[in-house]
């Protein structure tokens, strides 16, 4: 990394159908100015191919260049745990937050049609858990036995019981094998840092290397990072700066994230709180909500002929643009519903019981009552799309009152679908990226709030 | 990690009873037990959960509420069920509503699968030293 501070600095995006890119310019105060953006469509067969047109549109000759990949569908990771409500749901929220996909989960004993699947080229990563430290042994061993049967090139990450961590290295020893701590050495102490790390690492030695992107980090002298991990720390960043609770909606044309940082349980709600204990930030991913290739998902039923045609129409279209007032009508509801879904399932609940003692509930989930900012990304804010996002959560907490849900949040779209840029940015320049997303962020026109919710 | 054996430790059902669950803790600690305390209105798959994530030998299960008997029921067949046959449970409390002889109320939970039932006014340290010689029971019969 240089340490002179270049003038401008350059962000690209590889995304699995548009690589997009963005130049931004110091100005005499350290303040970045936007300075353009472009786009090319990915060449799956030659990552670098895009990236070169994309980066020479912008000039990117001289100062820093930062990159992040979510291309041939991002970095696949097979979630293995024990019981599926503790350690399971620890690996999945590890992978999520490091920016994977998951291909697949699998709790308790292994089987032969569970190794079949877990072989599969498809698969970069296994994330292998179970038992607490100094926990369950015979179904932990039980597994690492089968896995030895593997003979696909997926890295295994070992962050189950610490006691087993020896044996289990003994076992798998021919094979790429990362051990790491444990996801849950405690079962209320879930840690996945060390986790992230060991992701992030085989993304850049293994994924970056292997699909050609290495050659763009020699190249830009900068690593790459999977797409919705930038966007992940990036909102971790602009959540501490302003310490206030935020979260991003990111709708695209396969799958709806969502990300919150807050804290997931409101002291002053006293409530119990059923569960492993929720990370400060975590992301949800719905694969069966898109505005494209998963519209067939999103409705459970669609009654309006002309919706469903077109509805039909998109889920093998992924680059169509709405056409006339009607499909522009279609792809509202689309993206509406998959918003609020995607909230909605991220959303924890309360369930009340009642004691002698009086009125008690039970929290399960992430509290996002307290959320006041939510920016909404994702290449349908860019056009004339006009979701009325925070009327349509009002409305979902009518209707789901046990939603913990983000009734008082304003919303705010990335009109000019600058947020993975200002993410990537943000990695070496966190204030003047920070600062540029507040501004930029506010002269938007922001939906109105308060008032509508219940 | 210690010697003496793992518990789960919870107040079982809608029961929200603190105070006795923290002194239970502290004193199965003090023991020398190794306890993860789910601590209150714990239902049965939670302690379960638990037991099989820790490799828990005992399952300790509190009930003030009077209403035990029906938040037990089922409990040691789920155990089976879920892969912990030979955990050994406990319960203790004020386990029934109104008078009723203990002898009764040991005899109700007792063919609901548990190995040994607690009375309210139970000496604790009584009760670790019992638990300790059924955990070194079950590992030596294991072993066989």
């Amino acid at each position: 990394m240089t340490s002179a501070k270049k003038n401008s600095i350059v962000s690209i995006d590889i995304g699995s159908t548009w690589t997009k890119g963005a130049r931004f310019e110091f100005d005499g105060y350290g303040a970045l100015r936007f300075a353009g953006q472009t786009r090319r469509p990915t060449s799956v067969s030659d990552l670098a191919a895009a990236f070169g047109k994309v980066h020479a549109a912008l000039g990117g000759g001289d100062g820093e260049t930062v990159f992040s990949s979510s291309a041939r569908g991002g970095l696949a990771i097979a979630a293995l745990g024990l019981v599926p409500e503790l350690t399971l749901k620890v690996a999945k929220t590890a992978a999520l937050s490091a920016g994977g996909k998951i291909t697949g989960v699998y709790a308790y004993r292994l089987n032969a049609d569970d190794l079949a699947a877990l072989d599969s080229p498809k698969i970069d990563i296994i994330l292998f858990s179970g038992g607490t430290d100094g926990g369950n042994e015979s179904i932990v061993l039980h597994n690492a036995e089968l896995l030895r049967g593997l003979r696909s090139d997926a890295t295994i990450i070992y962050a189950g019981n610490r006691r087993l961590a020896p044996r289990v290295a003994e076992l798998l020893r021919d094979r790429p094998l990362v051990v790491t701590e444990n996801l849950l050495p405690e079962l209320d102490a879930p840690r996945t840092e060390d986790v992230n790390r060991a992701i992030r690492r085989i993304f850049f030695e293994k994924i970056v290397r292997g699909k050609g992107l290495d050659r763009i980090e020699e190249a830009c002298r900068t690593r790459a990072l999977p797409t919705p991990a930038a966007l992940f720390e990036f909102c971790r960043l602009l959540s501490e700066r302003d310490g206030q609770s935020f979260g991003l909606l990111d709708l695209g044309g396969a799958t709806t994230d969502f990300y919150s940082c807050c804290e997931a349980v409101d002291p002053d709600a006293g409530v119990v709180f059923k569960g492993v204990p929720e990370p400060f930030a975590a992301r949800t991913v719905e694969g069966d909500l898109g505005l494209r290739v998963s519209a067939g998902t999103v409705f459970d039923r669609v009654e309006d002929e002309p919706f469903r045609r077109y509805i039909e129409k998109v889920s093998t279209a992924p680059g169509h643009l709405a056409a006339t007032p009607e499909e522009a009508e279609f792809d509202r509801r689309l993206a509406e519903k998959c918003c609020v879904e995607a909230i909605l399932r991220h959303a924890g609940g309360l369930r009340t019981f009642y004691a002698a003692s009086g009125r008690i509930e039970v929290q399960h989930g992430r509290d996002l009552r307290k959320l006041r900012t939510i920016i909404a990304t994702g290449g349908y804010f860019t056009g004339d799309g006009e979701v009325e996002l925070a009327r349509a959560v009002s409305f979902a907490a009518a209707r789901h009152p046990e939603k913990l849900l983000p009734c008082h949040a304003r919303f705010f779209p990335d009109r000019s679908y600058l947020m993975i840029h200002l993410a990537n940015l943000a990695r070496l320049h966190p204030e003047p990226a920070a600062d540029f997303a507040r501004d930029y962020l506010r002269k938007i026109v922001t939906y109105e709030s308060a008032e509508w919710c219940v | 990690m210690s010697d003496k054996g793992k518990l789960v430790l919870g107040v079982i059902g809608a029961d929200c009873h603190a105070v006795g669950n923290k002194i239970l803790e502290a004193v199965l600690r003090d023991y020398g037990f190794d306890v993860a305390n789910l601590r209150v209105m714990v239902s049965q798959d939670e302690f379960i959960d638990a037991a099989l994530e820790t490799g828990a030998d005992a399952i300790i299960v509190s009930s003030l509420y009077g209403h035990g008997e029906i938040d037990c029921q089922g409990l040691r067949e789920h155990c089976v069920e879920r892969g912990l046959e030979d955990v050994i449970l406990y319960v203790g409390g004020n386990l029934v509503v109104g008078k009723t002889p203990p002898e009764v109320v040991t005899g109700k939970f007792k063919a609901m699968g548990f190995d040994r039932v607690w009375s309210p006014d139970t000496d604790l340290s009584e009760m670790c030293k019992v638990l300790d010689h059924d955990i070194r029971e079950k590992k030596q019969h294991r072993q066989h």
